[in-house]
This record gives structure tokens, sequence and C-alpha cells, in this order.
């Protein structure tokens, strides 16, 4: 049986921001484009 | 990572391609247990992805015989980032409840007379999946016996602890090593058994995939629900 990497296409900054407000993650959105640094981890 | 570097970089914001390549890997490729080196924004994007993988899968995995379905476990060498990580959780994540977390000291050690780094405490699960984030060079709990530390800043991180347990990783795992890549040129040339290599420069992303063939009947499974 192959044994394989599957690798996602390679997307850009704007596409990794609107997958992750899609997929209920907007925390990660909120927290990229804040100006608040360092506050969490 | 010194922490007063860390402060002075912007290294706390997340990485949001990083961060997008890890997810998708995850559930591209059907990973049913992550073990987490050097916690942060990845933690909670592995445990979303994970939960989303139970979602889909969890009827279809009840019959693998695999323990820690669906969990991470995250080991770090400073309290001060789990409990910020852990709080992040509670914040942003509070239904999620795969996420374990372990301090444990980090030790400079040696690995075939290299000087490398070890985490003190032991793993408890054999991970599908492996993400290497940590530790740093810095923080390292010094060894009388062993003159070296990698605390220069012009050295670098060189994590062992995959290599002490390589062959009880089942055929199909995974590391994703970001960055580091002195470290990775450390491991693969250690490791011993098959494994694939990958690049991703755009982000630094490092991939292995264990490539040896199926080690049995379990495994012959695993790879069915894998390919399915």
């Amino acid at each position: 049986m192959e044994n394989k990497l599957i690798l996602p296409k390679v997307i850009n900054k704007n596409k990794a921001i609107k997958f992750f407000i899609d997929n209920d993650m907007k925390f990660i959105v909120d927290e990229y484009t804040s100006s608040k640094k360092n506050k969490y981890l | 990572m010194n922490i007063l570097l860390q402060k002075k970089t912007n290294i706390f914001k997340p990485n949001i391609l990083d961060l997008y390549y890890i997810y998708k890997i995850i559930t591209l490729n059907k990973r049913l247990s992550v073990l987490e080196y050097g916690c942060g924004w990845s933690s909670l994007v592995i445990s979303q992805a994970l939960k989303n993988n139970k979602t889909k899968y969890s009827i279809l995995t009840e019959k693998l015989r695999k323990n820690n379905k669906f969990e991470l476990h995250i080991f770090d060498n400073y309290k001060n980032f789990l409990n910020i990580t852990k709080k992040n959780f509670k914040r942003y994540l509070p239904k999620n409840s795969n996420a374990k977390f372990f301090f444990s000291k980090c030790l400079i050690s040696t690995h075939k007379g290299c000087y490398s780094s070890i985490y003190q405490k032991k793993i408890k699960m054999n991970p599908d999946l492996i993400y290497l984030d940590g530790p740093s060079q810095f923080g390292l709990i010094e060894n009388k016996k062993i003159s070296f530390n990698t605390n220069i800043k012009d050295f670098m991180p060189m994590s062992a602890d995959i290599l002490k347990y390589e062959f009880f990783l089942v055929p199909g795992t995974i590391i994703i090593i970001d960055g580091r890549g002195a470290n990775v040129i450390f491991l693969r040339k250690m490791l011993k058994r098959d494994w694939k290599y990958k690049y991703n420069k755009s982000i630094d992303q490092h991939y292995l995939l264990l490539s040896d063939k199926s080690i049995g009947k379990h495994n012959d499974k695993l790879f069915s629900f894998w390919n399915s």
C-alpha cells in the first residue's frame, strides 16, 4: 500500500486569512492583524 | 528562545501561512494524534484540526488499534508559555478538550557523540504526526559531564528527542519541522529508517514521512484509513 504525504496547495496570505475566518478560527486572523503585540502567545 | 529576544521581535504574533499548512497537513493526511514540541498559536490550530478530524472520522477509526485518538500532547520547557497557551485555549477554544500540556525541563545531551537537547519527561503517546518547534537553544539544563551549551546566539537548536523513539513510530508517521534548518540536517543524518523529505522554502517548513513498508495488519488498517 502506498505511503504518501499530501501537501496543501500553495496559497497567499489573503487566502489563508479567508480560510481561518471560514473555519471558525477568526481569532488567528484577529491576532495576526492586531496591533497589540506580544499580549498572547 | 530568550524571552527578551522574543519581546524585541514579533514572534508572538501568529504566522498565518505556517499555521494554514499545519492545519491542512493534519486534515488532508487524516492524522489521529499529534505530539507538539514547543507551544504557541500552533497548539490551537492543531487542536482544531484534530477536532475536525474527529468529527469526520471518529466512527471510521473506532476499530483501529490506536490510543490517544484525536489528542494533542504539547511539550514545553517554559511554564509561562504553557500558561499563556492554556489561557488562549480558554479564551478562544473553550470547548476543545483534546490538548494535554506537559511541562518538561530540557537537558543538554549527546546523541552518538553529538551535542543536542532532550526533554526530560517521557512522551505518553505514539503520534502519527510530530510538530517540532521547540525547544529553543536557550533555557536548557546543563549537564556537568558535558562541557557544552547551545545558549550562544550563533548556535542553533538541536533537538534529538525523535531519534530516541524513532523505531517505535509506525510507517506513515509525519514530522513537520518549523525552520530549525541545522536541526533538520542533524535529524536526517541520524534517523535510521526510510524517511522521505520535502521542504517548503517559502515558509521554511520541513516535512518528513516515514516511508517504511507496513509493519503488520494494524498498520495495514491505518494505511487503508489514511488512503480512503
